[in-house]
């Protein structure tokens, strides 16, 4: 009888301390201790992988074909990126000719960093990169590479953080269609899948159709690619249609991303 | 030493998991690797050992993980509870157990996990779980779970015997 008293009340302290940490992202800095302690040992063995899988590939298996293809992949980046820019100033030119007053929404300052280690569940989409508040992040902050939008920063430590993938549950992007600019937001659905959530049924919305990031979340500068529509539902009823989003990374292929710093900062100057 | 010896293997399994997991493809879908040895820890140590391998690894996977800090440390503790609860009345060297209590630690794993994104929505895992992920687990923890914690169990044993050599040394220095 005692046992099985002890047994409950352990259960309703284990629920409770779950509720209030839920609540927070860290408790009192600890993760950002146990990060500091385990990211050297991932960069080190990550590292390694890498030298081997570079080794290999750079110099055992179709030496020039690899430096080949990474040379075409990194040009494909830059050119997906310039032609989502080309394409995102044109619309804007379009748009603010009848107001005359043009201003240049975004230059981005930002900071490169390595992907060391990758959340151990499933459930969860979250990322160790090896660049902290020494190097000038801080919680809040977007993370990117050319081809879109990865995530945010929630955990910061002196040389290590934690990013919040955009495919997590917990993950929100105030985002627009590009073509149409119906405006929705981006959650994740932790699969490598998002759901575009708010969007009104009056936008046509198309299979294919971009989504960028709105600017409106303080997050996100504005324009930054998200992902396709990959499937839309208008129910009979409702204010609302079910959009599905498919984001343009590949997470599962993430290595490096840049952590945004300037928009940041002049979001939360503007902000005081 | 065998605190330390638990601490090497410890970091060693979340880094594995962390860091090497993710550039292995064929085993994307591979359980926690912390449940054989906590199952491991629960049969064959001292009860005192495995809470602070079930708080220690708990801390560290919750950590790097994305959710909630205490729900990994939660499942370890009620599996190590778990296992010395059923020690109690079956042989700790049956296969039959080393299975069912790895399974169970599996499952158990995925339903508090489910359970907690019911429970708690701000910061809980997805409702939405297929049954090939469940299995593909169990599948993993079938075949290499006891292969791991074969492993584990000597390495358990090599440090308890250098240690005991250790005492050995020293208690024949001091009568010399």
């Amino acid at each position: 009888m005692l046992m099985i008293v002890g047994v409950i009340v352990l259960i309703i302290v284990n629920i409770i301390i779950l509720w209030i940490t839920a609540r927070r992202y860290s408790l009192h800095g600890s993760g950002g201790v146990a990060i500091t302690l385990i990211a050297p040992f991932q960069k080190a063995v990550g590292g390694s992988i890498h030298f081997i899988r570079g080794l290999w590939g750079h110099y055992f298996f179709l030496a020039t074909v690899a430096q080949e293809n990474e040379r075409l992949r990194q040009a494909l980046d830059q050119a997906v990126l310039r032609n989502n820019q080309f394409r995102e100033i044109e619309l804007s030119n379009r748009r603010l000719r009848e107001f005359l007053n043009f201003q240049k929404t975004m230059s981005l300052r930002v900071i490169a960093a390595e992907v060391i280690g990758r959340d151990p569940s499933p459930y969860f989409k979250t990322a160790v990169i090896d660049k902290g508040s020494a190097e000038g992040l801080q919680i809040g902050m977007p993370v990117v590479i050319p081809k879109g939008v990865v995530g945010q920063v929630i955990e910061v430590s002196a040389h290590f953080s934690k990013v919040l993938l955009i495919i997590d549950r917990n993950s929100a992007v105030d985002a627009l269609v590009q073509r149409t600019r119906a405006r929705g937001i981006v959650k994740g659905a932790s699969t490598n899948r998002c759901t575009f959530e708010y969007v009104l049924r009056k936008h046509e919305i198309h299979i294919g159709d971009p989504v960028i990031s709105s600017g409106l979340d303080g997050v996100y500068p504005k324009g930054l690619r998200v992902g396709e529509v990959s499937e839309v539902v208008k129910r009979s009823s409702g204010i609302f249609q079910e959009v599905a989003m498919t984001p343009f990374v590949d997470f599962e292929k993430l290595e490096e991303v840049l952590i945004v710093l300037t928009a940041f900062d002049r979001w939360h100057q503007g902000v005081r | 030493m065998i605190y330390l010896c638990h601490l090497f293997t410890v970091v060693g399994l979340v880094v594995f998991q962390t860091a090497v997991v993710c550039h292995l493809g064929f085993m994307g879908g591979i359980y926690d690797l912390l449940l054989p040895y906590i199952v491991c820890t629960g049969l064959f140590r001292p009860l005192h050992e495995g809470l602070v391998i079930a708080f220690l690894g708990g801390f560290l996977m919750d950590s790097l993980s994305g959710g909630p800090m205490g729900l990994y440390a939660t499942v370890y503790f009620w599996l190590l509870l778990g296992v010395r609860w059923l020690i109690g009345f079956l042989h700790r060297g049956n296969l039959g157990l080393i299975f069912a209590a790895l399974s169970a630690g599996v499952v158990m794993q995925n339903v508090i996990f489910i359970c907690m994104g019911i429970l708690l929505p701000a910061r809980g895992a997805s409702g939405v779980i297929t049954l090939r992920t469940v299995g593909m687990q169990l599948l993993w923890a079938v075949l290499s779970g006891p292969v791991l914690m074969a492993v584990f169990y000597h390495i358990h044993r090599l440090c308890q015997l250098w240690l005991e050599r250790r005492r050995g040394d020293k208690d024949a220095y001091e009568v010399h």
